[in-house]
C-alpha cells in the first residue's frame, strides 16, 4: 500500500546511506573476480570478458565521457567551492565562519533542524504507525499526501504555510519571522522523511513477535518499548537523519516565512545568499563549506550505524 | 499488538490533527484565497506577460535539461551497472552527492567555477554568459536533477540481467539494435520515473536557481521565482498565492503520475 | 563442425579453461558434463563468443570465429533462465533473428509459425513470455534460437531451472528435435542422467580440463579414469578399485567365488564382508556391506538373487566383480 512518490528524495537520499542499495549491491562483491568453485557461470561483466577486450576502445571512452559529464557537472563546482573557501588560507577560511553572524546562522541552522528531526522522529513514527496498523476512512488518501511536501515546490511550501501562519493568517496565528515559523516550514518538507523510512518495516514487522511478547504478560507499553521500539529504531534513526540533513541545507522553504533576521531566524543558507549579494564571495564559499562538511558528517555517521545495526541483523541466527 | 480503543483513535487523532495543521489546512487556506475571487481573477494573474514569461522560461528548462538528463543519466547508469573499470565506486559516489548539497550551496559552488572570478570565468569573455543568465539556471538544475534518472535506471538495468541482451548478441543484433530494442523497452518504466522527478524537482528548484539568476521579471525568472518575487518584491500576495497553486497543481499532476507509474513499476 | 584448440581462460587466480581441446562433429547432440566450476559453461559461451578466451582457437564450421563477435558466429544460443523478452510476444521473440536480418514481412511469418509448430506453442503467438510456464518459454527461446537457421545450436544448461518432470519431458522432445532439424548441437548440464539420456556424445570436464570424450556407452562403460567413473554413475570402492554397485556379485561360497573371480582379468578380487543392511528398492536390492578392511560399500542385486541368497544382516558373504564390469584403479590423487 506504501506509494514510494518521494520525488526521490527520500529514496535518493537513502543511496547516500547505502550508496549500494538495489542492484549494485551484488556486482559490487563480484566485481573482484568469480567465485571460483561456488559457482559454474563466471561473472560475465567481468572486465575481461570478449565483448570487453573488442570493444574496451569503446568503453574507455564511455568511461572518459560518464567521468567528464560528472566532473564538470558535481565535483568541478565543489571543487572550486572549496578551492574559494580556502582563498585566503586556513585562517581565512576560520575567520569567515567564526565570524559572529555566520556563527549565528550555523547555530540557528543547527538547533532549529535538531529539533526539527526530533519532532519527525516522534510525529513520523506515529504517523507511520496509524497507516500501517490503524485503518479508517480516507486512509489511502491521507498516504498519499505523505509525499505532497516532495512534490511541492519548496516556494510553494513557503507561501502555503505563510497562507495559514503569516501577516493575513485567518486564525490569528502569526509564525512569520519566528523560530516557530523556521519549525513549521522544515517540519513541512521533511515530513516524509520518517514516515516513509519507518513504514515499510512496519508493514514487514512480525507481528507474531509482539503477539509472543504480549502472551509472556508484556503490557502495550512494555511491547512496545521492548520489542516494536528496537525493531523500529534503525529506520526512524536513518528517517531523522536525513531529515536533519535535508533541514540545514533547506532555503526555498524558509526565505519568505523565516524573517531572515541576524542571529534570529537567519538560517545558514540565507546567510550564504546574503553573502553573495553583498558581494562577499570568500565567506559565503566558507559557510557553504562548512553546512557540507555538517551534512556530510551527518551522512556518514547514519552509513556507520546503519552498517553496523545490518551486521548486528545478519548475525542473528 | 492489540492495541485498545482509546489508545488507537487517540495515536489517530494525533497522526490526523499534525497533518491537518502542517499540510491540510494552510493548502486549504490557500486554495481558498486563490479561488475566493473567482476563476477569472486567478486566471488573469497567472496569464500576465510576467507570468506567461515565467512559465515559458520554467518549460524551456524542463526542455533542455531533461534530454540531457536522459541521454546521460542512461549512459551513466549502464556504465555503472554494467561496466568494470577503476573507480566506479567514486563515481557511484559522485552520482549521489548532488542530494547531500543545499540548493544555495549549488549556486555559491556554480558561481565559483561560472562567475566572473571563477575558474571558468574567462567564458564570460566570449559573450557566453553562464551565471546570470540561461546556461546558469540549466546548469544548476542539472546539478539537482542528476541523480534521478541514474538512480530509478540503475536497479532495472541490474534487474533484467544481461541474459536477453546476449540473447539478442547471438541472434544477431548490434549493440545499437540491442540497445533500441531491447535495452530501452526494459529500462522505460523507470526511465519514466526518473524523468517524472526530473521534471517535478526542474519546476519547482528555487535555492540553487535564485543564485545563478539575475531574477529580471519576464526575462530571467522562473515560475518559483515569480512567486518568491511577487511575495517579496511587488507586495503582490494574492499574485504568489495564484503562481503557487499553479505550480501546486503541476505538483498534484506529478503525484499522480507517480503513483500511476509506480504502480506500472511493480507490475512488471 | 566445432573445434576448439588449446583454450585457455583465466579468472583472476582461478582456470576455468586449462588447455581445452575438443571436436563437436557436425550433426551431432554433444554434451559438455562436469560437476559446478568444472569450466563446462566458460567452454560453451567461448564458442558463442559471450565469452573471450586468453589463448586458443574456435573454429566453427571451418571458419576461424575467435575474433568475431557472437553475431557474426552463426550460433543460436539458449540460456538457462530462457532470456525472453520480456516486453515482446511469443511471435516477436522468434522473430528477433529474422527482424534483425531484415528478411521480408511474408517470410518471418512463414518461418515463426512453422517453428511455433515445431515446439508445439501454435496458438502462444500472443502471449508474452510472462504468460507462458518455464517449459513454454524454454521452448519459445529454442524457437527463438533456431528461427535464424544457426550453424549449430548451443544450450546452457536449459533444463535446469525447470522441474523434474518438465525437465525429463523436454529432454525426450529435444532429442527427437535433433533428430528431425540435425543441426550440431552443443549442451552443458552438470545432470549426468540428462547427458547418458540425450546425447549421442559426452564431454566430461572436470577442473578446467577435459577428462574424457566418447559416446555414452563408452564413457559408462569403460571410463578413462575415476573422476568420469564416478560422475557418471554410482560407485562402489572393491578394495583398491571402483565397481558399480550392480557390478558387484555375490556369494555365500569362497571357493565358487574364488573360481569365478580367476576368470575376470585384472578384478579387484574378492572381498569378504559383512552384511548390514538389505533395502528393497522395488525390483533391485541394496545390499550394503562392510569390508574386513572396516570399508563400506553397496552393492545392488536383482531381487531375484537376493531371493536365492536369502541375506540376512550379520552375515558373511564374498563380493566380487561381475564379468566385464568397468573396473577402475583408485588414483589416490583424485580421490573422490
Amino acid at each position: 500500500m506504501t506509494i514510494h512518490t518521494d520525488l526521490g528524495r527520500s529514496a535518493a537520499a537513502a543511496a547516500l546511506l547505502h550508496p549500494r542499495t538495489g542492484g549494485s549491491d551484488g556486482a559490487e562483491t563480484t566485481a573482484a573476480g568469480p567465485d571460483p568453485v561456488g559457482s559454474d557461470r563466471p561473472d560475465h561483466r567481468d572486465g575481461s570478458s570478449a565483448s570487453t577486450s573488442r570493444l574496451g576502445g569503446i568503453r574507455s571512452l564511455g568511461v572518459g565521457v560518464v567521468t567528464l559529464w560528472l566532473s564538470v557537472i558535481v565535483l568541478l563546482p565543489l571543487a572550486a567551492l572549496t578551492v574559494a573557501a580556502f582563498g585566503d588560507g586556513w585562517a581565512g577560511f576560520w575567520e569567515a565562519v567564526t565570524a559572529p553572524a555566520a556563527l549565528a546562522a550555523l547555530w540557528v541552522t543547527v538547533v532549529v533542524s535538531a529539533g526539527v528531526a526530533l519532532l519527525n522522529a516522534v510525529m513520523g513514527t506515529v504517523i507511520a504507525w496509524v497507516l500501517v496498523r490503524d485503518s479508517f476512512p480516507g486512509q489511502r488518501f491521507v498516504n498519499a499526501i505523505i509525499d505532497l511536501p516532495f512534490a511541492l515546490p519548496t516556494i510553494v511550501a513557503s507561501i502555503v504555510l505563510l497562507s495559514l501562519y503569516g501577516p493575513n493568517s485567518p486564525i490569528g496565528v502569526h509564525l512569520n519571522a519566528t523560530r516557530w515559523g523556521l519549525i513549521v516550514a522544515l517540519a513541512f518538507v521533511t515530513l516524509p522523511f520518517v514516515v516513509r523510512s519507518v513504514q515499510p518495516v512496519l508493514i514487514e514487522a512480525d507481528r507474531e513477535v509482539e503477539e509472543a511478547a504480549a502472551s509472556l504478560g508484556a503490557s502495550n507499553l512494555t511491547t512496545f518499548r521492548r520489542i516494536i521500539l528496537p525493531t523500529l529504531a534503525p529506520a526512524i534513526l536513518s528517517g531523522t537523519g536525513l531529515a536533519f540533513a535535508r533541514a540545514i541545507g533547506e532555503y526555498g522553504s524558509v526565505v519568505l516565512i523565516g524573517g531572515n533576521i541576524p542571529r534570529e531566524t537567519q538560517v545558514a543558507s540565507q546567510y550564504i545568499q546574503q553573502q553573495i549579494e553583498i558581494d562577499s564571495p570568500q565567506a559565503a564559499a566558507a559557510v557553504s563549506v562548512a553546512l557540507l562538511a555538517i551534512a556530510f558528517a551527518t551522512l556518514l555517521l547514519l552509513r556507520v550505524v546503519a552498517s553496523r545495526s545490518q551486521r548486528r541483523e545478519e548475525r542473528a541466527p | 499488538m492489540n492495541t485498545s480503543a482509546t489508545t488507537r483513535i487517540g495515536l489517530r487523532t494525533i497522526a490526523l490533527g499534525y497533518l491537518l495543521v502542517l499540510i491540510g489546512l494552510p493548502i486549504g487556506v490557500i486554495l481558498y484565497r486563490t479561488f475566493e475571487p473567482g476563476l477569472a481573477t486567478f486566471y488573469a494573474s497567472i496569464s500576465t506577460p510576467a507570468a506567461i514569461s515565467a512559465l515559458n522560461l520554467s518549460l524551456l528548462i524542463v526542455g533542455i535539461v531533461v534530454p540531457i538528463n536522459v541521454v546521460f543519466g542512461v549512459f551513466t547508469a549502464i556504465a555503472l551497472v554494467r561496466w568494470r573499470f577503476p573507480g566506479r565506486g567514486v563515481l557511484q559516489a559522485v552520482v549521489d552527492l548532488p542530494f547531500a548539497v543545499s540548493p544555495v550551496v549549488v549556486g555559491v559552488a556554480l558561481i565559483m567555477l561560472w562567475g566572473a572570478g571563477g575558474w571558468f570565468g574567462a567564458i564570460e569573455g566570449t559573450g557566453f554568459r553562464v551565471i546570470f543568465g540561461l546556461p546558469g539556471m540549466v546548469i544548476a538544475t542539472i546539478f539537482v536533477t542528476l541523480p534521478f534518472v541514474v538512480r530509478e535506471v540503475e536497479p532495472v538495468l541490474h534487474e533484467i540481467g544481461e541474459d536477453q541482451e546476449q540473447a539478442a548478441s547471438t541472434l544477431g543484433a548490434s549493440r545499437w539494435q540491442t540497445f533500441w530494442r531491447i535495452t530501452l523497452p526494459a529500462i522505460r518504466w523507470g526511465l519514466t520515473y526518473g524523468v517524472v522527478l526530473t521534471v517535478a524537482r526542474a519546476l519547482g528548484e528555487f535555492g540553487a536557481v535564485i543564485m545563478v539568476s539575475s531574477g529580471f521579471p519576464g526575462v530571467s525568472q522562473t515560475l518559483t521565482l515569480l512567486v518568491h518575487a511577487r511575495y517579496i518584491d511587488d507586495h503582490n500576495t494574492y499574485g504568489a498565492y495564484a503562481a503557487a497553486t499553479l505550480l501546486m497543481g503541476i505538483a498534484l499532476l506529478v503525484l499522480l503520475l507517480m503513483t500511476v507509474l509506480d504502480r506500472k513499476r511493480s507490475d512488471r | 563442425m566445432i573445434t576448439v584448440s588449446n583454450a585457455r581462460k583465466q579468472y583472476g587466480t582461478f582456470t576455468a579453461l586449462d588447455d581445452v581441446s575438443v571436436e563437436i562433429p557436425r550433426g551431432s547432440l554433444t554434451a559438455l558434463l562436469g560437476p559446478s566450476g568444472s569450466g563446462k559453461s566458460t567452454l560453451l559461451r567461448s564458442i558463442a563468443g559471450l565469452e573471450g578466451l586468453d589463448s586458443g582457437v574456435v573454429t566453427i564450421a571451418g571458419r576461424d570465429v575467435t575474433k568475431e563477435p557472437p553475431q557474426r558466429r552463426g550460433i543460436g544460443f539458449v540460456f538457462q533462465h530462457y532470456a525472453a523478452f520480456k516486453h515482446m510476444t511469443v511471435r516477436d521473440n522468434v522473430a528477433f533473428g529474422l527482424s534483425i536480418r531484415k528478411r521480408p514481412k511474408a517470410e518471418i511469418a512463414r518461418k515463426v509459425d512453422d517453428l511455433l509448430e515445431i515446439v508445439g506453442l501454435e496458438g502462444f503467438q500472443h502471449r508474452y513470455p510472462a504468460q507462458l510456464s518455464g517449459g513454454q518459454r524454454q521452448r519459445m527461446a529454442l524457437a527463438r534460437a533456431l528461427a535464424v537457421d544457426p550453424e549449430v545450436l548451443l544450450l546452457d544448461e536449459p533444463f535446469g531451472a525447470l522441474d523434474a518432470k518438465v525437465r525429463a519431458d523436454l529432454r525426450t522432445w529435444l532429442r527427437r528435435l535433433h533428430d528431425e532439424v540435425h543441426v550440431t548441437t552443443v549442451l552443458v548440464t552438470h545432470d549426468q542422467e540428462e547427458a547418458l539420456d540425450v546425447s549421442d556424445r559426452i564431454a566430461v570436464l572436470n577442473r578446467g580440463r577435459i577428462e574424457q570424450v566418447g559416446d555414452p556407452v563408452t564413457l559408462y562403460d569403460r571410463p578413462a579414469n575415476d573422476f568420469v567413473m564416478g560422475f557418471l554413475g554410482s560407485v562402489a570402492t572393491l578394495g583398491d578399485q571402483l565397481v558399480r554397485p550392480h557390478d558387484i556379485v555375490l556369494t555365500r561360497d569362497r571357493a565358487v567365488a574364488l573360481a569365478e573371480d580367476a576368470k575376470v582379468p585384472g578384478s579387484p578380487g574378492v572381498i569378504e564382508a559383512v552384511v548390514e543392511r538389505v533395502v528393497r528398492l522395488g525390483f533391485e536390492v541394496r545390499v550394503e556391506l562392510r569390508a574386513d578392511s572396516g570399508e563400506r560399500f553397496a552393492a545392488q542385486i536383482t531381487r531375484r538373487d537376493a531371493f536365492d541368497l536369502e541375506l540376512h544382516t550379520g552375515e558373511t558373504v564374498f563380493a566380487r566383480a561381475a564379468h566385464r564390469s568397468s573396473v577402475i584403479e583408485i588414483d589416490p590423487a583424485l580421490a573422490i
